[in-house]
C-alpha cells in the first residue's frame, strides 16, 4: 500500500483510538514512523514541545486528579501522569505523520486549487505578485530610507505613506513598460 | 459566465498578496529566529492591517480570498518544506474578511468586527491544533490546571470562567485595534494619494 495512505490511516486511528488500545498502537506506529524518516521526529528537539511535555507530566499531575504518590516531596496523581503520557505519545505519532503528508504534498497542485475554486483571474494575479514579490523587497527597502529623512512618528501616517508609495508604484505600471522598472 | 476583473484590480490584489507574502516570510522568520512566544498572532495582527486596507483599495468580491491565495502560494513555493497549517491559517483569514466585508460592507464597523473575528479565529486555531496532536482531552487539562491555581490562590469559584473570558477579550481588543488601523491607515492613503494627484 501506499506510504501516504497508510498515514492517513494511521492518522485517523490516533485521532480516535481509545486509550485501552493506544498502548499497543502508538509504539508500532512509532516505529513506523522512525523507519519511513527519523527526520519526521525534529519537533521533539523544540523548546514549544518540552514546555507542552511538562505541563502534561509534570504540572498536570501535581494540580488535578486524586493525589496517590509522592515524588521529590510533592504529591501527585498517577491517572494525570498515565493521561499525560498517553497524550504525549499521541503527539509523537501524530506531529510527524502531518509533517509526512505536509511534506509530500504535490505543491503545484495545491496552489492551482485556487484558480479551480473560482478566485478570478487568480493565474494572472499569481503571476503579476511573482514578478513584484522581489521588486517589493526593494521598494520597502527605499522607501523607510526616504521616511528616515522624512521623520514620520504617528504609526498611522507611516502605514497611510507606505501604502500610497506602493499604489503610486502600481499606477506607474503600463502593460509595455520594462518589468524592472516598475513593481 | 463571470466577468473578468479590471487590469487595475488585478494590479493591486498582486501587489496586496504579494506584500502579505513578502511580510509573511520576511517578518515570519525574523518572529521564528527570535521564538518570540505568541508568533503567529504577532502575524494575524499585520495580516488583519493588510485585509482591512486591501477592501479599502479593492472593493470586488472575492478580493480578500484572492490576496490570501496568493500570500499562501507565496509563502507555498517560496519556503523550503512545507507547513500546512500556516498555510490553512491565511487561507481561513481571508474567507473571514471576505464574508465580512461582504456581508457588512467596507466601513469601519466591519473592520473593527473583521479584526476580531480573525483573532479570534488564530486563538481557536491554535487551540484546535494542540487538540489534534495532543488529544482533545488537552482542553481539560488545560481548565483543572487553572482552576487548581485559583484554589491555591484562595479564588472563590472557579476562576477559569474569569481569566478564559479575559484572554478571548484581550484577543477582540487587539483585533479591533488592528482592524481600526488598517481602516484609518487606508483612508489617509486615499487622502494622501489623492493630494499627489492634484
Amino acid at each position: 500500500m501506499n506510504n501516504k495512505y497508510i498515514l492517513t490511516l494511521l492518522l485517523a486511528s490516533a485521532v480516535f483510538i481509545p486509550s485501552e488500545y493506544a498502548v499497543y498502537f502508538f509504539p508500532a506506529a512509532i516505529i513506523y514512523l522512525l523507519l519511513l524518516d527519523k527526520k519526521l521526529f525534529g519537533f521533539l528537539f523544540k523548546k514549544s514541545f518540552y514546555l507542552l511535555a511538562v505541563i502534561l507530566l509534570f504540572i498536570q499531575p501535581l494540580f488535578t486528579g486524586e493525589k496517590d504518590f509522592s515524588l521529590l516531596g510533592m504529591n501527585l496523581s498517577s491517572s494525570s501522569f498515565i493521561n499525560g503520557v498517553l497524550m504525549i505519545f499521541r503527539a509523537v505519532v501524530v506531529i510527524p505523520i502531518v509533517t509526512s503528508i505536509s511534506r509530500t504534498s504535490d505543491k503545484e497542485k495545491l496552489r492551482k486549487v485556487f484558480g479551480r475554486i473560482g478566485v478570478k483571474n487568480f493565474d494572472e494575479i499569481f503571476e503579476h505578485s511573482r514578478e513584484i514579490f522581489p521588486l517589493l523587497k526593494e521598494n520597502i527597502k527605499e522607501f523607510f530610507h526616504s521616511t528616515e529623512k522624512r521623520k514620520i512618528f504617528n504609526p498611522v501616517e507611516l502605514a497611510a505613506h507606505f501604502i500610497a508609495f506602493l499604489i503610486k508604484s502600481t499606477n506607474a505600471y503600463p502593460v509595455n513598460s520594462k518589468k524592472e522598472n516598475v513593481l | 459566465m463571470e466577468k473578468d476583473l479590471r487590469k487595475n484590480d488585478i494590479i493591486l490584489t498582486a501587489l496586496f498578496g504579494a506584500l502579505w507574502g513578502v511580510i509573511e516570510l520576511s517578518l515570519g522568520t525574523v518572529l521564528h529566529a527570535s521564538k518570540l512566544p505568541f508568533r503567529g498572532t504577532i502575524l494575524t495582527i499585520v495580516a488583519v492591517v493588510l485585509i482591512s486596507v486591501s477592501r479599502s483599495f479593492i472593493t470586488y468580491k472575492g478580493s480578500v480570498i484572492a490576496i490570501s491565495s496568493v500570500a499562501a502560494s507565496l509563502k507555498l513555493i517560496t519556503i523550503p518544506g512545507f507547513n500546512i497549517t500556516p498555510f490553512i491559517a491565511i487561507i481561513v483569514e481571508g474567507i473571514i474578511g471576505e464574508l465580512v466585508f461582504t456581508v457588512l460592507s467596507y466601513n469601519f464597523i466591519s473592520s473593527l468586527i473583521t479584526g476580531s473575528l480573525i483573532l479570534i479565529y488564530t486563538l481557536i486555531h491554535s487551540f484546535v491544533m494542540q487538540g489534534v496532536f495532543f488529544g482533545f482531552n488537552i482542553y481539560n487539562v488545560y481548565i483543572d490546571i487553572i482552576n487548581s491555581i485559583g484554589k491555591s490562590i484562595n479564588y472563590k469559584g472557579e476562576i477559569s470562567y474569569l481569566i478564559i473570558p479575559l484572554i478571548v477579550f484581550i484577543y477582540i481588543f487587539l483585533g479591533s485595534l488592528a482592524g481600526w488601523f488598517g481602516w484609518a491607515a487606508a483612508n489617509r492613503a486615499k487622502e494622501i494619494l489623492k493630494e499627489n494627484l492634484v
